[in-house]
């Protein structure tokens, strides 16, 4: 770690504050600012115990459910009577930016949990979490308590929505009218591309009326998913070694292809961009196409928003290669109320993290927002056929063979994003499957380099 | 009426007299093709807004399906209320008046007009060199300069408040101070000069024989400064913590966000729209009713070179 | 630019001369102390990010100009965006500028409703960008899209506007070109003031209607043209919504423009050092089309006989 001279801390501040003090003293008329707390001297932490806990959400669905939990007596008790400054939507953008000013909020959820973690934005809560009376290790399920820990340091409380990522939903209905017999679900990749030829159907001009599957959409879109189909671990965490020009990544790369060249390439990127802009499934929903990957989230929303198409949802296990045809994959990954290193209210939010564990938030995020979390006493009072397919989820757990963790590399957003365009240079075959992971590879290895995590 | 049109009709009269037969039907010829152009680049052009606010008339299915629905049927005219009411739409739209858009306004027109007159009318040493590095600021993408900026302004003590928007603006904006100037260059040196004989300083200049001209582009820059900043979300997305302090084009943006993620929010799309169409409703409005001084002000923008 | 020269030499200040560098200086402190408030500190501050390697957590570590290298040769992204802006900016501006100058005579003939066709055209330029990409997005859409339905029901092949790499950069451009009332209303108003004493006299002389357009009209606007070509280049360069609510930067990066992809560097892959050279790249190629342009303006910018 060179250091020239200057530390950024420094240089900001001092830039900053001359900046500050002459502004101040060239707009003095408009003195109301300086009415507003004195935190232009950072560090000065107020001496009085904060009562306020600041918890910032990357997306915008926990919204109702949090506005009915600040309400609940329960909550109240739990806090302490500390209330809550809840900014929903706010995205990386600004979170990044709260943080470079050294201003974070206490708490916040569904960011780049690893990325923020090894690079030291948030704070290693495994000492909070031991002392816990309400955070129970044995209570949650295994791979999501794992999911938290990350080089043995734990990266926050797990909650919100931690369950099971991988299952194939199959519109039954189709299925049988395109005289495929939904009983048994495809479980390889040369099953599931022979209901995908069944499904895929044309009008005369060649326009794309309705298909079978997308391998790279919702939840199969990262390279986690098509790595563990194959069984390529694609980044060691350990020994931040990558593994994605393996062959079998390539074949992975080839295979799922075929099922875009097979519907049109253009077709699928168009269907894409609308549900980027609308959520996933909005071709499910629409009877457009005919099976999805999905997490345990798909049947409870497809039955809120198109219970027509809901009813006739089956879930099974997500596709692998024939060669491993009897593995059962499932992903399960961290999503955690993470305490940002510059927070003033540390134990506020960890409260905040431990109150995601009781029944009364569990049963408002299920019920507003239709989100599960991995907690099994709580799991066992829930309705598992409350929507169908739902069941599959619930009852996966013992049955899985290959536990998949995924989000884990720190990089994992660039890779997403080369995978993205190489992998569709392969379907619009302008690139050999086997040079694209070399290609893939090269990029990642440079990547990691460049951002000093070698 | 707009002045324009007068002036164009007044030249027709004049042209009348020379016109002679075969002329005329390439005449008739002429403006039927001028009409269909005009009448086909309208319905290109509106479309779109047609399309936004039908959509915001719309249920889920109705967005979704093949053919499209052109005209909604049934009309849902509640989703105007159901959007507005999914968040606090009114507190927004107060914020976005009377916090950031009037005051940001103002203050940039006053300081803009200031800073322009300097670069305008009064010859000084290095004046080009300052105006060029003026022009030049608009050229380097926000997004890096956003983070020593945020730093700033939490420095003061600025964050969830609208200083950092009012402040800033009390400093001119680069844009305005382009236009106003070049607008101020095209208003003859004489005028200035006969007030100076009369011992008028220079601020006597500008607020009496300057701004009184310059109307047009005072309106270009009230307009354009407004739009702006009723638009602007990704600097409230930065400093705005709490959803009563948000302005309504953030409100517009987490309506999006929820929209991106479906799951339990249905009509999010329409509901969307139907926002959308609420929140431009005004800033149309306004182009329709200023638009004779604000065509006349736009007018000016670039001719001086 | 025209500099409305001090009549006075350079020798010495007399006294006008010292009190208009004291009433100038003043005039411009609102601006002058603004940009070194509000600029300086963050331009100078992003100068030194763009030789760090920063993520906006760690301390920023000084590597000089290697992110400049590395954008240069081995970054899988750079020559594609650089490409891809290029081409936007190199078509849709120009075609934006030969549109709305085209609308603008259109509107400037001896019509009725002028009014209103201005204001059907110059509306969609008011409309926040977030919403009007939501809203190009359910008519372009090949699936679900307004145009696409109806070409369905029509019996004919879906045109993939946004989701075909061949396409996707045409059609961003032709919303770009929708969007262009603000220069169609700047041409309209700039043509109002030509005078009718040219046309005039150019029918004397026997010019067609080509004629008159090339060599009277053309010439005159040429000043405005000018201005519209600057700002719609600062512009250009920089549009980011459009494109980034809209594609995403897909299909296979055909519309990851430039600032789309600063913006991934710098908040979601926590590059904020090679954003802040991309950014400052940028700002040099801005600076070296604006420069280019003014100093080849002389040979084909008409100025008015009066300056």
């Amino acid at each position: 770690m060179s250091n020239n001279g200057i530390s950024r801390r420094q240089f900001l501040q001092w830039g900053a504050m001359t900046t500050g003090v002459v502004v101040l003293a060239a707009c003095a008329p408009s003195g109301a600012p300086s009415s507003a707390p004195a935190a232009g001297s950072e560090g000065a932490a107020p001496a009085a115990a904060p009562t306020t806990v600041q918890y910032w959400f990357a997306w915008g669905n926990l919204d109702p459910a949090m506005a009915k939990i600040v309400e609940t007596e329960e909550f109240k008790a739990h806090m302490g009577g500390a209330t809550l400054e809840y900014k929903a939507s706010a995205d990386e953008q600004s979170i990044l930016t709260a943080i470079a000013a050294g201003t974070p909020p206490d708490g916040g959820s569904n960011y780049s949990y690893v990325n923020f973690y090894t690079r030291g934005a948030t704070i290693d809560v495994k000492d909070m979490a031991e002392a816990s009376t309400v955070l129970k290790a044995d209570d949650m399920l295994e791979g999501i308590w794992n999911s938290a820990f990350y080089q043995g340091g734990m990266i926050g409380v797990p909650g919100i929505e931690c369950f099971n990522w991988w299952g194939l939903n199959v519109n039954a209905n189709t299925a049988e009218q395109d005289g495929l017999d939904a009983t048994t679900l495809p479980k390889t990749w040369d099953e599931v591309l022979e209901w995908h030829k069944a499904m895929t159907k044309k009008d005369d001009a060649g326009n794309l009326l309705t298909f079978g599957l997308d391998p790279y959409d919702a939840m199969a879109g990262e390279p986690d998913f098509l790595a563990a189909s194959y069984g390529v671990k694609w980044f060691d965490e350990e020994t931040g070694a990558f593994d994605l020009a393996n062959p079998r990544f390539a074949e992975g790369m080839d295979t799922l292809g075929e099922f875009i060249r097979i519907a049109g390439p253009d077709q699928f990127a168009g269907m894409r961009q609308v549900e980027g802009n609308g959520g996933w499934g909005a071709a499910y929903n629409a009877g457009i196409q005919n099976m999805i990957i999905e997490g345990y989230w798909h049947p409870g929303e497809t039955q809120i928003q198109q219970p027509e198409v809901a009813q006739y949802n089956r879930s099974g296990w997500a596709p692998v290669p024939a060669d491993r045809k009897d593995a059962n994959i499932m992903a399960t990954g961290l999503h955690a109320v993470v305490i940002f290193k510059d927070a003033k209210n540390k134990e506020g939010a960890f409260k905040l993290g431990e109150f995601f564990q009781t029944p009364t938030a569990l049963n408002t995020i299920f019920d507003e927002v239709g989100w599960i979390h991995g907690v099994k006493s709580w799991l066992s009072t829930i309705d598992k056929n409350k929507y169908p397919g739902l069941a599959f989820y619930v009852d996966a757990g013992p049955e899985v063979t290959e536990w998949t963790i995924g989000r884990r590399c720190p990089i994992n957003s660039f890779v997403v994003t080369q995978y993205t365009e190489l992998r569709e240079q392969v379907f619009r075959d302008l690139i050999d499957p086997q040079a694209a992971a070399d290609e893939l590879q090269k990029r990642a290895e440079a990547e990691w380099q460049a951002q000093g995590l070698g | 009426m707009t002045s324009a049109s007068q002036t164009v009709t007044g030249t027709t009269q004049v042209q009348q007299p020379s016109k002679v037969r075969s002329q005329s039907f390439g005449n008739t010829v002429a403006k039927f093709a001028i009409y269909t152009l005009l009448i086909l680049l309208s319905i290109t052009w509106i479309f779109p807004l047609y399309w936004m606010a039908t959509s915001s008339l719309k249920d889920d299915p109705q967005i979704y399906t093949v053919p499209p629905v052109l005209i909604p049927n049934p009309a849902y005219w509640n989703n105007f209320y159901d959007a507005w009411t999914r968040f606090d739409f009114n507190q927004a739209a107060f914020n976005s008046v009377f916090l950031y858009s009037v005051p940001v306004t103002i203050l940039t027109l006053i300081s803009s007009l200031i800073v322009a007159y300097g670069f305008a009318k009064i010859p000084f040493r290095g004046r080009e060199p300052l105006f060029w590095i003026c022009i030049a600021t608009m050229m380097l993408p926000w997004q890096v300069t956003m983070v020593p900026l945020f730093i700033i302004f939490k420095n003061l003590g600025w964050i969830n408040t609208y200083w950092p928007f009012v402040v800033p603006s009390m400093f001119g904006n680069a844009y305005f101070i382009f236009l106003l100037r070049q607008f101020f260059r095209s208003i003859p040196e004489e005028l200035s000069d006969a007030a100076r004989i009369d011992g008028a300083g220079e601020f006597g200049i500008l607020w009496r024989i300057i701004v009184p001209l310059s109307k047009p582009a005072i309106a270009v820059v009230l307009l354009f400064r407004f739009m702006w900043s009723w638009n602007d979300y990704l600097g409230p997305l930065i400093y705005i913590n709490t959803e009563s302090m948000q302005p309504l084009a953030l409100a517009i943006y987490r309506m999006r966000t929820l929209a991106l993620s479906m799951g339990t929010t249905a009509m999010a799309y329409p509901h969307l729209m139907a926002v959308s169409t609420l929140v431009a409703l005004p800033i149309i409005l306004i182009f329709i009713f200023a638009q004779r001084t604000f065509i006349e002000g736009i007018s000016t923008t670039g001719l001086k070179g | 630019m025209a500099v409305s020269a001090p009549p006075a030499q350079r020798r010495g200040m007399t006294k006008t001369e010292k009190r208009n560098q004291v009433m100038g200086l003043l005039f411009i402190s609102p601006w002058l102390i603004g940009f070194l408030l509000f600029a300086l500190f963050p331009l100078a501050a992003s100068l030194y990010y763009s030789m760090t390697n920063y993520d906006f957590i760690r301390e920023p570590q000084f590597i000089g100009a290697a992110n400049y290298v590395r954008l240069f040769t081995t970054d899988p992204d750079f020559w594609t965006v650089m490409y891809n802006t290029l081409y936007y900016v190199g078509i849709g501006v120009p075609l934006g500028i030969a549109v709305a100058f085209l609308i603008a005579n259109l509107l400037n003939s001896e019509i009725k409703g002028r009014t209103l066709f201005r204001s059907v055209i110059y509306i969609p330029s008011i409309v926040p960008t977030v919403c009007a990409a939501m809203v190009w997005l359910f008519i372009l859409n090949v699936q679900y899209g307004a145009i696409n339905g109806i070409l369905k029901t029509m019996g004919l092949a879906t045109i993939p506007f946004l989701s075909s790499p061949e396409l996707a950069k045409p059609s961003l451009i032709m919303i770009y070109i929708w969007a262009q009332g603000t220069a169609v209303v700047i041409f309209l108003a700039s043509l109002q003031d030509v005078p009718r004493s040219l046309y005039d006299a150019a029918l004397v002389d026997g010019a067609n209607a080509w004629n008159r357009f090339w060599n009277v009209t053309v010439p005159l606007c040429t000043p405005v043209i000018l201005f519209n070509f600057i700002m719609g280049i600062i512009a250009a360069f920089q549009d980011f919504t459009l494109p980034f609510v809209l594609t995403g930067g897909g299909p296979m990066k055909s519309t990851e423009f430039y600032v789309v992809n600063l913006y991934r560097n710098a908040f979601v892959q926590f590059s904020i050092g090679k954003a802040s050279a991309m950014a400052w790249i940028l700002f040099l190629i801005i600076l070296l089309f604006s420069v280019i342009l003014f100093r080849t303006s002389a040979r084909w910018v008409y100025y008015g006989g009066e300056k």
